[in-house]
């Protein structure tokens, strides 16, 4: 396959998956014993929640690997990754807020959960911004490098909330307890997600990467002088 | 069906009408931009 098609040939796979997942949610799997149909918010919220902290991880790896070798893929990689990170998680407290108004009566609460994924929020939005303020490419890349390590600290933090903690939000779930049919709508929106998300970073990266060009490249008038005595 | 929440289907529509339009919008920025870029070479 042409490399430069890959991305969206994905992006169509991530969509089949994601229609067909969705129509298995809402027709297909049955409505929850104690919550109802407001349990199939489930089918769409836990994905994003998976999807958003493997990128996390991913813009981790990205922002380590360019502070280990300067090499511009992987700053080109962090923008993409810290861009999703940011639209992940406001997805993923927008279908929080939408779950928890018939579950818990409340559209938020600061509850350690909620709290700590704001806490991300704000990091990874803070971070973008940042990269959008700072016209040097060097300082740009390196403090949102510095800072990407600095706010994945939290990501642990977020995992662990529940556990750690009294918290609202239910624990991660068994799935020897889980019934099969709530588990293919899941794991088929995770899969969709999964390949949209790639798909997607893997088309920024690539903007991000002819812009990085163009700012790294000399100078032409210092060209033509180094070709000069190059002649 | 002895649910302790009631109602329900209009909180579903919106989570994943939301999802649905942050997920194209985000994709569609990322191809958008892709694009320009790659024209503008």
């Amino acid at each position: 396959m042409n490399a430069s098609r890959t991305p969206r040939v994905l992006i169509a796979i991530a969509t089949l998956l994601l229609l067909s997942g969705s129509y298995y949610g809402l027709a297909i799997s049955p409505p929850e014993q104690h919550m109802g149909n407001v349990q199939r918010i489930m089918y769409v919220h836990v994905p994003a929640a998976w999807t958003c902290m493997l990128v996390l991880t991913w813009a981790f790896i990205c922002a380590v690997a360019f502070l280990l070798g300067a090499n511009w893929k992987w700053d080109n990689r962090l923008e993409a990754a810290i861009e999703t990170s940011v639209t992940l998680c406001l997805l993923l407290a927008m279908q929080g807020a939408i779950w928890a108004k018939p579950t818990w009566g409340v559209w938020w609460d600061w509850d350690p959960r909620l709290t700590t994924v704001a806490v991300l929020l704000a990091a990874f939005l803070g971070i973008a911004a940042l990269r959008h303020f700072v016209d040097d490419p060097v300082k740009r890349a390196t403090w949102s490098a510095v800072a990407t390590v600095i706010g994945y600290i939290d990501v642990p933090i977020v995992y662990f909330s529940v556990k750690w903690w009294n918290s609202l939000h239910q624990q991660q779930s068994n799935f020897s307890t889980v019934s099969r049919d709530f588990l293919i709508p899941l794991f088929t929106n995770f899969a969709g997600m999964l390949l949209l998300v790639i798909g997607a970073m893997t088309l920024r990266a690539r903007a991000a990467a002819v812009r990085t060009r163009e700012e790294t490249a000399p100078p032409p008038l210092f060209a033509e002088v180094s070709m000069e005595v190059s002649a | 069906m002895n649910g302790i929440v009631t109602g329900g289907w209009d909180f579903v529509w919106a989570a994943y009408i939301i999802t649905a339009l942050v997920l194209s919008a985000f994709t569609g920025r990322a191809w958008f931009l892709e694009r320009t870029a790659r024209r503008g070479q």
